[in-house]
Order: C-alpha cells, then sequence, then structure tokens
C-alpha cells in the first residue's frame, strides 16, 4: 500500500493522526510525519484516514507496488518504522497564516 | 459551565443520533447501496462521508459574528455583523460537487462541510465517523428484510439539527452478531 498527502492542501487537520496514529503523526502544531508505505494491515485505517481528511490531501494507491526507498533523512530510534522511514510534510495555509 | 454541557450533550450525542438516522432512511431509499453495505466491509468508510455530506446533521451554524471586516465573494460582511453558516447548502454546491443533489458513495474528493472547517473543526468527528461506520455496517448485515413504515418520517421541526423524531423500521427477524 502506498500513501501519498499533497502538501498544498494539507492544513494540519490532524484526522488522519487520530484514525490511523500508526501511519500517521503530528510533529508539534504544523507538521505532519506519514509512512509512504505502511504495512497492509493497516489497510482499513489508512482508508478511513484518507476518507476523514477534511481537505481530501491522502491519496491511497491500495495496489502492492515496490516503493522506492525515501529521499529524506528522519533520524531513526530503533524500533520506531515511523520514524526510521516516514516523511514529513509541513501542513499549509491557515496553520502558517494563524 | 451550564451551556458548555448542553452544548457537549447536543454536539455528541443528537448529532450522531440524527447522521445514524438519516443515514439508514437514505439507505432504505437506495436499496442498491445499503445491499452494497451488506457484503464490501470497507464501503461504509465512502458511505459514511456522502451520508454527511447529502443528510448532515447540523444544516446551519447560526450566531456567529465576524470579529474584524471580510470579504466573501465581493461582498464585505462589516466586523459585528451576525453570520448564519449554511453548512448543508455549501455541501450541494454544484460548483464543487458534480450532480450535487444525487447520492453517490462512490464520489471522490468529498470535501463536505459537515464538521464544519478551520481550527474549531469538529471535536468530536472520529468518534462520530467510526460510531455512523459501525452501526449503520451492523443494522444491514443483521435485520433482514428491513423496510421503512413511514415515509417521509415526521421532522423535528429544528432549522439548525436535522433528523426525524422517530424513524419507524420494520423487519423479520434480527441476525446473531
Amino acid at each position: 500500500m502506498r500513501v501519498v498527502v499533497d502538501l498544498t492542501k494539507c492544513e494540519g487537520y490532524a484526522q488522519c493522526a487520530f484514525l490511523a496514529p500508526e501511519a500517521f503523526r503530528m510533529v508539534g502544531d504544523e507538521a505532519l510525519l506519514f509512512d509512504p508505505a505502511p504495512s497492509a494491515e493497516l489497510g482499513e485505517k489508512v482508508l478511513r484516514a484518507a476518507a476523514a481528511c477534511p481537505v481530501q490531501a491522502l491519496q491511497v494507491d491500495l495496489a502492492d507496488l515496490p516503493v522506492p526507498p525515501p529521499a529524506e533523512t528522519v533520524v531513526a530510534a530503533t524500533d520506531d518504522r515511523l520514524r526510521r522511514e516516514g516523511r514529513i510534510v509541513v501542513a499549509g495555509l491557515w496553520k502558517a497564516a494563524t | 459551565m451550564i451551556s458548555t454541557l448542553v452544548l457537549l450533550l447536543i454536539a455528541g450525542h443528537e448529532t450522531t443520533v440524527n447522521l445514524i438516522t438519516n443515514g439508514w432512511l437514505t439507505l432504505q431509499r437506495h436499496p442498491e447501496v445499503l445491499q452494497r453495505l451488506r457484503s464490501e466491509p470497507r464501503f461504509a468508510i465512502r458511505l459514511v462521508e456522502e451520508l454527511l455530506r447529502y443528510e448532515p446533521s447540523v444544516h446551519i451554524l447560526p450566531f456567529r459574528s465576524a470579529i474584524s471586516d471580510i470579504e466573501v465573494g465581493g461582498t464585505t460582511i462589516r466586523m459585528g455583523h451576525p453570520i448564519a453558516v449554511l453548512l448543508a447548502s455549501g455541501n450541494r454546491d454544484p460548483q464543487c460537487f458534480p450532480h450535487a443533489d444525487r447520492f453517490d458513495p462512490d464520489r471522490t474528493d468529498n470535501v463536505h462541510l459537515s464538521f464544519a472547517g478551520g481550527i474549531h473543526y469538529c471535536l468530536g468527528a472520529p468518534l462520530a465517523r467510526l460510531e455512523a461506520q459501525l452501526a449503520l455496517t451492523q443494522l444491514a448485515r443483521r435485520l433482514r428484510n428491513p423496510r421503512l413504515l413511514a415515509d417521509p418520517p415526521p421532522y423535528r421541526p429544528s432549522p439548525i439539527l436535522r433528523g426525524p423524531v422517530h424513524l419507524a423500521v420494520a423487519y423479520d427477524s434480527v441476525e446473531p452478531a
């Protein structure tokens, strides 16, 4: 399963982080850390998260395609796959403006 | 304090009751969608989003006022003037939703307004979604041959919260969980 977050849409509502905390996590108020290739067992939770996004910023591809390794470097804690392999986006306009 | 408790009672209970009731009414009116809910476990997720758009519990957010001059669609709302936000009308905006009056659970990019938006986005949205997804799925799977006894059902007169006074449904039997 592959997840893409459109960072021009994301406004940091954090609904995804409530519904699939294994795959989405807020870092402070404005940044979203997400797993671009969550495990298949999380399928239902990730679909719930994508449907609940108030600005529909999440795209989920359920086809099990090979995933290129993320380019970003995130400091990894042992046994924390999200920190090791996740990607981070900074939430958009209204957060930045307030 | 009392007004906060009243708000929590209404916001946390009555809205979800109406969402489930409006949802079941809509499912009974679209039997092919009800049948799909029985057979596709993940269908409830998208279905509830479309129910939120098509039959929201909260139609109007009244008693707002502008804290500064704001411009919306070429009209200036002066500071202090009262505002009523018509969420349900926004959910049927044909510029945002093709065939807005059609109930279509396969709709993509469903950016509905039923939990409002911005910093006061509904605190209970994750709970409400889960309650509606679970309740409607269980009703669909367990009620054998459900049918409405009155369509349309009697509605409460509130312009703000939309939902039937009660929704009478007959069924032949209840399947075990």
